[in-house]
């Protein structure tokens, strides 16, 4: 842990109360471009070239095959056609796609064209062609000749499978390619053994969690070319410009000199764009043909070849002490990374960390073993291994409290980790490698749990419906579920932006920061125009791109608040000390004696003030004349956590096994609110995906590893109307290391609507389900077997 | 891909049937293009033409006859919906067209178009055919008239020959039915229904004095490939004449019995079966207690 050195604390409500842009519900600085269609996405970008060419990529379709030959002849002939891309004539780079930190923790197991498939929806091969429609009508026109070979579609049958899945040579960073592991993790504090044997009561369960997709309105798109200096320009839809920029320049085999990513609007992410999907191949084209190309793909292709939470099937096992004391606990995990390893490690090692920690354990034991499957590739997804950890931990502890005859509430907040203890297993478990041990500072968690309570009046109605259920087949139950999650990755995730001054006293905020539709441009800006005493209509923010701002790792694990905010707030310093020391000098006082207050300096002894606009125009003008700029760099090796606790009330019919959600109730501490209408959105939004992962959300395939709902009629997500009554809490902490005491917002939601609702249903109708997502006809299923 | 694709658009049905009679390659129709666009999105080979008759105004009325409603087969659900005498006497009617997709949906969807895409979940065919509705088929040279339990031949299948246009469905009026309308979708609103009961019943006084039942008429959705009347169950329910707990349990055993659903992405066989009984059971209930 470091030492706190920020000078953008907040720590009291004194302090709060003295905030004029931080904390405040400011308008969302792009929102009105967005609500008039005037945003510029990738696809609304007009380039300079006289030409926009289009990419269409082969997807694969089979599970598992060899391609023998590609037959472009006809293709080619095909008027407007400008190339057929495959192995063949790509050259051969292993990668990950990945969007993490160099070096990458995901193993180098992807090229961008192979003469393998390992799933359907694996790239075969591209065609670029003068409009979309020519680029469809070339990829008919293609024949490919393929060897298949079996399939694993089960990852339970992945170890030890004859079937090798990575049989490549050139593939590096694979735990053991010969038994299809990608990756594997062991980790443990405490003596697990002792611990248990020392227990009086142990419980172990199962639990397993589905394929599910982010599917952001926006799917991937990318366009690329060649500008008139040669050199390679990505507009693309990414939460990781510098590590696109990184990843592309290798895989192309140039500079990164050479390259510029671009990130205009984006409509989603979520965690999918934190990969690179399609700009690699968008990027190649370019780099091939020398011409414009256009990439995105369909809905279709976004279920069939973009990214999904990762799958797994979860062990716990945990042995208490009479009084309800947790004395030892063990997580074992097999998880499913599909073809390729991306995030393979680092989404596993993150269920562990976040789960086994929220319960203060002094005996924890972790292993995650990572296959390979010839199924849809897993990766980033919001929450990132979290929700999978939470369903079964939450779950789990409902159970055992069950089995003890215990009060759930009170065994979770009896053994729930407290201010001034060690997260135990934080430092064991870092970004695929040792991380740092954390303490912590604050929580709200008990808060956060009296609020839940409240909403649902949990006491009151657990012991109402226990009697009144007896009576209907119609039947209402309440449950509860904690979470903590993490903001930023420690020690690794880094932030910078700049920051000048104009004539008029109005400054550009450059950050690597994205927002991907999050408003993290509104809340950087707010925390800018904070420090600098001036209201955020004053700040012109411009995020990213990689020639213009200064470096950001992106937006993903809960960063972008915490650490890219700390950075704006150094720079905003930086400006905000230049400016007090050149109205030193133009008011003839000491910087001792001045303040920054409502866009202008004052002076506490001569009560004498300068605008910043007279500041500005003095400085760029009219004496030893000089740029007023800022630039600030953030990285920490702390990483509060947030904390929520949710809960809700469902009604099932024990004849039709249909659950209905009557009332959800949200509270999380995410330090201080930089903006507390976003800060809800952002609960809400959550709490929406986590209640579709618990109820009806799930890719599905047939015996052949295709997927039979690629779209949105058949894969259901909840729609408005199905969401339930919903209250939200947002409980201030002030956390020292954030900024203006700022904790992180945007994952802990989603962690906790699967155990939430599994819990309430289980009171409702006494029945547990161990597997996602709970449809009626499981549950009706689970009623029938119980009778 | 669309190459080499038509769109016609006769402005009179006259000239759709002339259109239809003389087109030399697979076509669909365009009412509401709520169904036919997104296939046609996902499966370009699905037409090579289509035939627009969203504005052909005769195909969009809705008309009262002395002992029938007759409905245009363009008229659009949201039409449909708000029909004073439909929100009046056919209650079932009602309660499914409403819950057929969504308002965006509700609003370009047509009638004609849910019973011509001849869905065995098409959610406003279970009612019409619980009220015996009959189609007229038109085309140039003849018009016939097709009960509509006759009508349906498979998934997506029916006796719609080549040349021929729904023109009209024809609903007897029935005020001495109560009818109602349960499904189970995945969600409550745009999504497709795993299972769907019609049920609608006519009472009489028994020479006793109590009310016996005299008419009977169920619909299955979503379990068999089409749409069907569960018969079986409506003989039973209509011998037995009284609507015991015993005898209301045999039917809905019966009905389950009658459904011959598959298992798909949506549902499965067992779950579908079971609950074509729960929701019978729900139906009867309801309507027994609503006199």
């Amino acid at each position: 842990m470091s030492e706190v050195k920020n000078e953008f604390i907040v720590n009291n409500e004194e302090l709060r109360k003295k905030l004029s842009e931080v904390g405040k519900n400011k308008r969302k600085v792009d929102g009105d471009k967005i609500a008039r269609g005037r945003a510029q996405y990738v696809d609304d970008i007009r380039i300079p070239v006289d030409k926009l060419y289009h990419a269409k990529i082969m997807h694969s379709p089979h599970a598992h095959a060899i391609i023998k030959k590609i037959d472009a002849s006809k293709a080619l002939k095909l008027p407007g056609v400008v190339g057929v891309f495959s192995h063949e004539n790509v050259p051969r780079v292993p990668y990950t796609t990945a969007g993490q930190n160099y070096p990458e923790p995901s193993p180098y197991d992807t090229v961008m064209f192979d003469s393998k498939v390992r799933y359907v929806g694996d790239r075969v091969c591209a065609v670029v062609a003068d409009t979309p429609e020519t680029a469809a009508h070339a990829l008919e026109l293609i024949k490919v000749e393929y060897e298949t070979l079996p399939a694993i579609l089960d990852m339970r049958e992945a170890i030890g499978n004859k079937t090798i899945i990575h049989d490549e040579r050139d593939a590096t960073g694979i735990f053991d390619k010969d038994k299809n592991i990608a990756a594997h993790v062991k980790a443990s504090m405490g003596d697990p053994e002792k611990g248990f044997k020392e227990a009086d009561l142990v419980f172990e369960n199962e639990y397993s969690v589905q394929y599910v997709q982010a599917a952001p309105v926006e799917p991937h798109i990318a366009i690329t070319y060649y500008d008139e200096n040669e050199r390679l320009v990505i507009y693309c839809s990414t939460q990781v410009p510098f590590h696109s920029r990184r990843i592309v320049a290798n895989v192309l085999g140039i500079p990164v000199q050479k390259v510029r990513v671009i990130k205009p609007r984006t409509g989603g992410s979520f965690g999918v764009k934190q990969e690179i999907l399609i700009e690699d191949a968008c990027a190649m084209l370019t780099h091939l043909t020398k011409k414009a190309v256009r990439l995105e793909y369909t809905r279709k292709e976004e279920f069939n070849s973009s990214r999904t939470r990762h799958p797994q099937i979860i062990t716990i096992k945990s042995g208490f002490k009479k009084d309800g004391t947790i004395v030892a606990l063990s997580m074992k995990l097999l998880a499913n990374t599909g073809a390729y390893g991306s995030h393979a490690l680092t989404v596993q090692c993150n269920t562990g960390s976040k789960a086994l920690c929220l319960y203060n354990t002094p005996n924890v034991n972790f292993e995650a073993t990572i296959v390979y499957t010839n199924l849809p590739v897993a990766g980033a997804l919001r929450g990132y291994g979290g929700p999978q950890g939470y369903f079964a931990l939450d779950s789990h502890f409902e159970e055992c409290a069950k089995k003890m005859k215990m009060d759930s509430i009170e065994l979770r907040r009896k053994n729930q980790v407290k201010v001034g203890e060690e997260l135990s297993l934080t430092k064991a478990l870092g970004e695929g490698r040792e991380g740092f041990m954390q303490i912590l500072r604050t929580c709200g968690m008990q808060q956060c749990l009296d609020k839940v309570l409240k909403d649902l009046d949990y006491y009151n109605k657990k012991k109402q419906y226990d009697e009144s259920n007896k009576k209907s087949h119609i039947k209402r139950g309440v449950g509860l579920a904690l979470a903590m999650h993490g903001s930023g990755i420690p020690g690794v995730d880094m932030g910078a932006a700049s920051i000048k001054m104009n004539d008029d006293g109005s400054f550009n905020l450059l950050c690597g920061a994205t927002d991907l539709g999050t408003g993290s441009d509104t809340i950087l800006s707010q925390i800018a125009a904070e420090v600098l005493k001036i209201p955020t209509s004053k700040i012109i923010i411009y995020s990213s791109d990689t020639d213009m701002t200064p470096f950001d790792v992106g937006a993903y694990a809960s960063s972008t608040t915490y650490i890219s905010g700390v950075a704006i707030a150094k720079a905003a310093a930086q400006c905000r000390d230049q400016i007090l020391k050149t109205a030193s000098h133009l008011l003839g006082e000491k910087i001792e004696d001045l303040y920054c207050e409502d866009s202008a300096v004052h002076s506490k002894k001569s009560k004498k003030s300068v605008s910043y606009k007279d500041v500005a125009l003095h400085t760029l003008y009219k004496e030893d004349q000089y740029q007023i700029i800022g630039t600030g760099s953030h990285i920490t090796y702390d990483c509060p956590p947030p904390f929520s606790a949710q809960g809700c009330e469902v009604e099932v019919d024990t004849e039709t096994g249909v659950i209905k959600l009557i009332k959800y109730s949200a509270a999380v501490d995410c330090g201080l609110a930089v903006n507390p209408v976003m800060a809800e959105g952002q609960i809400e939004g959550g709490v929406h995906m986590g209640l579709g992962y618990a109820l009806c959300e799930e890719m599905k395939f047939d015996s052949k590893g295709v997927m039979l709902n690629p779209n949105f009629l058949d894969y259901k997500m909840l729609s408005t109307i199905d969401m339930p009554e919903m209250k939200t809490h947002i409980i201030e902490t002030y956390e020292p290391t954030g900024p203006f005491g700022a904790k992180s917002v945007s994952e802990i939601p989603v962690d906790c609507p699967a155990p939430a609702v599994a819990n309430a249903i289980e009171h409702a109708c006494g029945v547990r389900i161990y597997d996602l997502p709970i449809t009626a006809e499981k549950l009706l299923n689970a009623l029938t077997n119980k009778k | 891909m669309l190459r080499n694709f038509k769109v016609l658009m006769p402005a009179s049905l006259n000239e759709a049937l002339y259109v239809i009679n003389n087109i030399d390659r697979p076509f669909r129709f365009l009412a509401g293009g709520t169904d036919v666009l997104v296939r046609l999105k996902d499966n370009p080979s699905y037409a090579q033409a289509l035939i627009d008759i969203s504005k052909i105004g005769e195909l969009a009325k809705i008309e009262e006859h002395k002992s029938t409603f007759v409905i245009g087969s363009g008229v659009r659900h949201e039409a449909l919906l708000a029909y004073a005498p439909f929100i009046e006497n056919y209650n079932g009617l009602i309660e499914a067209v409403s819950a057929i997709g969504s308002p965006q949906i509700r609003a370009l969807a047509t009638v004609g178009g849910n019973i011509g895409n001849a869905s065995p979940a098409g959610d406003s065919i279970g009612p019409l055919m619980a009220f015996d509705a009959e189609v007229e088929l038109r085309s140039q040279d003849t018009n016939r008239i097709v009960k509509l339990e006759d009508f349906f031949t498979g998934p997506g299948k029916t006796v719609l020959k080549h040349n021929e246009i729904i023109t009209k469905i024809i609903l007897p009026k029935s005020d001495s039915l109560k009818s109602g309308w349960k499904r189970l979708g995945q969600r409550r609103a745009v999504a497709i229904s795993k299972v769907s009961v019609t049920l609608a019943l006519g009472f009489a006084k028994h020479s006793n004095g109590s009310d016996r039942v005299n008419d009977v008429r169920i619909a299955l959705g979503a379990v068999a490939p089409t749409v069907i009347r569960a018969r079986k169950a409506e003989k039973f329910l209509l011998e037995n004449q009284t609507l015991t707990k015993a005898v209301v349990k045999e039917a809905c055993r019966l009905v389950a019995k009658e459904a011959r659903p598959i298992t798909d992405i949506r549902s499965n066989t067992e779950y579908r079966s079971e609950m074509c009984g729960v929701l019978l059971g729900d139906l009867i209930e309801k309507l027994a207690c609503a006199r």
